[in-house]
């Protein structure tokens, strides 16, 4: 008895793997950041347009709004695509943008921002990406909401009119 | 650029500061190395800092420089590295509850060899 | 004249789908007088499914970028080897050539199998089975042959990483070794089906199992040399998901080899052996899944792609549940006991079979854990070569022991005098050579030296008690395959040890004239050039290696500068010594007066590839033996 059912384990085995590789093809990378829910990390770093001020983490923490932080450069093709959400996203009440520049140069990042308009309220310059390592990004774009100075969200990638949508706004929603 | 020009950058440009990952002594070099070959590139499939030469893995390597040159111990530099990327960026995996599966199970299916064929030889007498 | 072509490959494959479905009914039937209908249509698959994979091979030689296909992976200015290897070189030329694969071990099957008639029929009809299944894959969601509406003139694929010699060939032998194993799963599930798993069914599997293990281990050792070459850090193995996918039916193929030994010489472990047939099969197909659905992270990665993924996921689901549900209905009644002394060489075989098993579940268990974690319990972890060198450690000292042992083992009776007499001597030479040696060169650790030790008996155990000396003469037993191999793989152990313990590098930066030390090697950085090619420009860096101010070796690293596309590649400079390589890559950072440069002393790196060609001469050996006296 025992014998039959060891001879029907390997098929058992399979039908497990099977399933667990089904879901692994459906399943979509979540941003599994063990910074969410975290507060944020302490940085002070240069305005890109105004060289005199410090961006700091202090700016995020004093206001009571949503603060949506978006990484970004200028040699950044997907960041360019992501622009006009990134309009449509600041002209929410009760929402800050505020942009880190990532590994650029001043002269390109300014120019990008002339060409294509400045949705950010501030925009701190972070040449060396240390500061986006502060934030454990992987790469540009990527966008965090910030709500009492703790992290609530991280999007990897640029967003989508669509990902707006659906999972974004719920979140201001939620937080307001 | 033509290549021409490229050779000129090369032999008349002045070099910038020289990058804090060459200025290690022996010792912290091979911790250097260490921590790199245990580091998860970012932006590559699978590779380690050591064996990319991504910008992304450049600037992760000068960051544990500095680090061991500040003074951090491996388990702080590793312990910072997971506070903000996850375990994901060690390459060695944890041992915690969500491995212990992972690291324990040869063991014990070389045990169950064992008693497998000791059983065996009890029957054969 | 592409539309024709189109229509042609297609059409070919069709004749071979609809050719199949006949073998399988035919193999239903029971009447003898198929015999002459079964060679017939194997032949017809394999011809048909040549010309298909024939008019692929032609499309890609001509650049016709009427077919997506070669617009996607070929380039008019791609050198001519290099456009026939991209026909190949993508997923659906690969699949095409899986499919031709599995017809060529077909009709090979059908024309020179020694099996009776049923047998070989229902093994035929079996492999019919995945041909026609991997057809209706490809011609559903793969096809070759899909023309553009508005052919451009000029393709997309110069990828000049992808342009290597090695590379070129080492899918090809690879996929031969894996599909290789599908004939060994036809016979199982035929020998299931017919009740009829016995000493002759073994005698059949073991020389095509040899065959198709030798291939493996060739595909294996081809993508690892390519590796240590082309990609620049100095590795030759980086416990990678892709190259864990060819590892894992390499780990269950050899254990078949052995277990199949078993059941030929003393009719037992029937149901462990119809297991392991089905297993190594089914390893190559899962390795196919991981690697072409991109649930996993790799530097091999094809273009991935969900749906994809999905296919072939319930492709590979549907022929394992049917076979694993046949065994688990027939298995319980295929065993025969037998009695054996505990130190007996059928107990050794079986330790040896249970370690490997150990090892492959070591292996796949790594390779799947990260997708596990993610899914069930939301978490990331990576598992990287720390985990595996931990783990398997421990085992590969078990299992050399237990290969110095068995060889020198009766079956079934105990002999352990004669057991020590033949291994006393090699004992005592090895612990003495290594003792010797690790005294000299003293980074080695207890765990390596023991393994030394091992490896070494090993070698002098096998060579030993099988190339003799007889008046005057040089004899080879009929067992020289075996000693060949097993030293092989002793020689495999040593290496990597060596290598690992005493590689050293140096990571620095250099301008022209630099002197940097590593080991008791001096190099000089003496110039750097420039060199217009064919489709790229390169810089080159160029050092004299130097000891006791003789310079021994040239080496001059590369950095190309590809246009179409836009590529940097950087071509590593390795100088060959009998028993190290020495290894130089370099990186040009923008604007600097300076190179970064790495530069590694590696050791025995020679051995391990003459070790991998140890393994597979003995097998060849083990082959010709047989087939000299079958």
């Amino acid at each position: 008895m025992i014998r039959k059912i060891l001879f029907y384990s390997p098929l058992s085995i399979i039908v497990l793997l099977g399933i667990l590789f089904y879901y692994s093809l459906n399943s979509e990378t979540k941003s599994n950041s063990p910074l969410i829910g975290k507060e944020i990390p302490e940085f002070s770093i240069e305005r890109l347009l105004n060289d005199n001020d410090q961006f700091t983490s202090k700016d995020l923490t004093s206001s009571e709004n949503i603060n949506f932080i978006n990484v970004w450069a200028s040699w950044c093709i997907p960041c360019r695509a992501e622009h006009n959400v990134l309009e449509l996203l600041s002209k929410i009440d009760n929402v800050d943008l505020y942009g880190i520049n990532h590994k650029d140069t001043k002269k390109n990042a300014t120019n990008f921002i002339n060409t294509l308009g400045n949705p950010f309220r501030e925009i701190g310059f972070d040449s060396d990406g240390r500061t986006s390592i502060e934030w454990g990004v992987f790469g540009v774009p990527e966008t965090f909401i910030v709500h009492r100075g703790k992290i609530i969200y991280k999007h990897i990638g640029p967003i989508h009119i669509s990902e707006l949508e659906d999972t974004i706004i719920p979140i201001i929603k939620d937080l307001n | 650029m033509k290549s021409s020009q490229y050779i000129f950058h090369i032999l008349i440009a002045y070099s910038l500061l020289l990058s804090s990952v060459y200025a290690l002594n022996v010792d912290q070099e091979e911790r250097a190395n260490n921590l790199f070959k245990e580091t998860r590139c970012l932006v590559c499939e699978g590779q380690n800092i050591y064996e990319s030469n991504s910008n992304s893995a450049e600037d992760m390597k000068e960051l544990i420089s500095e680090m061991i040159i500040d003074g951090n111990s491996d388990n702080e530099i590793k312990s910072f590295l997971v506070s903000r990327y996850g375990d994901w960026i060690i390459m060695t995996p944890p041992i915690n509850q969500s491995t212990y599966f992972l690291w324990f199970s040869p063991i014990i299916i070389l045990l169950i060899g064992i008693v497998f064929i000791l059983r065996k030889f009890k029957k054969n007498g | 004249m592409s539309e024709l072509l189109s229509y042609l490959g297609i059409v070919s494959l069709c004749v071979c789908l609809l050719v199949s479905l006949a073998q399988i009914k035919i193999s239903y039937l029971k009447s003898n007088a198929n015999y002459i209908n079964y060679f017939n249509l194997s032949l017809i698959q394999f011809v048909s499914c040549l010309l298909s994979f024939l008019i692929l091979i032609y499309i890609f030689i001509t650049s016709d970028f009427n077919f997506s296909l070669v617009y996607q992976n070929s380039h008019t200015e791609k050198p001519m080897i290099y456009k026939l290897s991209g026909s190949w070189g993508n997923h659906e030329g690969s699949l095409l050539m899986w499919i031709l694969i599995l017809t060529i071990f077909n009709f090979m099957f059908a024309l020179m199998s020694k099996a009776n008639i049923r047998l070989t029929e229902i093994t035929v009809g079996v492999q019919s089975f995945l041909i026609l299944g991997f057809l209706l894959f490809l011609l559903f969601t793969s096809n070759p042959f899909s023309l553009l509406s508005e052919p451009p003139n000029e393709g997309l694929g110069l990828n000049p990483i992808l342009q290597d010699p090695f590379l070129a060939i080492h899918p090809p032998i690879l996929y031969l070794g894996y599909v290789g194993f599908s004939l060994i799963f036809s016979l199982a599930i035929a020998g299931l089906l017919l009740n009829h798993i016995d000493k002759n069914w073994a005698s059949i599997v073991k020389k095509w199992t040899l065959s198709a293990w030798i291939l493996l281990t060739a595909g294996i050792g081809l993508g690892s040399y390519w590796a240590y070459n082309e990609l620049g850090w100095g590795g030759y193995w980086f416990w990678d998901p892709v190259e864990n996918a060819s590892l894992m039916p390499w780990l269950a193929g050899t254990a078949l080899i052995h277990c199949v030994s078993i059941l030929e010489k003393r009719n037992t472990l029937q149901s462990w052996t119809v297991l392991l047939s089905i297993l190594t099969f089914a390893l190559s197909l899962i390795g196919t899944f991981l690697v072409r659905s991109g649930i996993l992270n790799s530097v091999h990665a094809f273009a991935s792609d969900p749906t994809r993924g999905l296919f072939i996921l319930a492709f590979l689901l549907i022929v394992l549940i049917a076979s694993l549900f046949i065994f688990a209905r027939k298995g319980p009644f295929l065993d025969k006991e037998i009695k054996y002394h505990l130190l007996s060489r059928e107990t050794g075989i079986l330790v040896n079979n249970w370690l490997f098993l150990t090892i492959l579940f070591i292996v796949f268990l790594g390779t799947v854990y990260p997708i596990f974690t993610d899914i069930v319990l939301n978490e990331n972890i990576t598992v990287g070569s720390k985990y595996y060198i931990f783990s398997i450690t421990p085992i590969i000292f078990l299992f050399i022991f237990a290969m110095i042992i068995t060889p020198f083992l009766n079956w079934s009776t105990n002999n352990y005098k004669i057991l020590i007499q033949k291994i006393y001597k090699p004992t005592l030479l090895s612990v003495i050579l290594i003792f010797s040696i690790s005294l000299y060169f003293d980074k080695l650790s207890i765990t390596e030296i023991s393994l030394l030790i091992l490896s070494s008996i090993l070698i002098m155990a096998n060579l030993n008690s099988n190339i003799l000396f007889k008046n005057n003469s040089l004899y080879l037993t009929s067992n020289i395959g075996r000693a060949l191999t097993h030293a092989g793989f002793a020689l495999l152990i040593i290496s990597i040890i060596a290598n690992a313990s005493y590689a050293k590098e140096k990571i620095t930066q250099a301008k022209v004239d630099d002197k940097i030390i590593v080991g008791n090697y001096d190099f000089i950085f003496s110039s750097i050039s420039q060199k217009k090619e064919k489709n790229y420009h390169k810089i080159i860096a160029n050092f004299e290696m130097q000891q006791h101010s003789g310079t021994l070796k040239k080496l001059s690293p590369e950095i190309r500068f590809y246009n179409n596309p836009p590529t940097i590649t950087s071509e590593t400079s390795i100088a060959r010594m009998l028993f190290k390589d020495i290894y130089i890559v370099m990186n040009v950072p923008e604007n600097q007066e300076f190179i970064n440069v790495r530069i590694h002393i590696k050791p025995f790196m020679n051995f391990i590839w003459v070790s991998i060609l140890m393994m597979m001469i003995g097998g060849l050996f083990s082959i010709s033996y047989r087939i000299k006296n079958s």
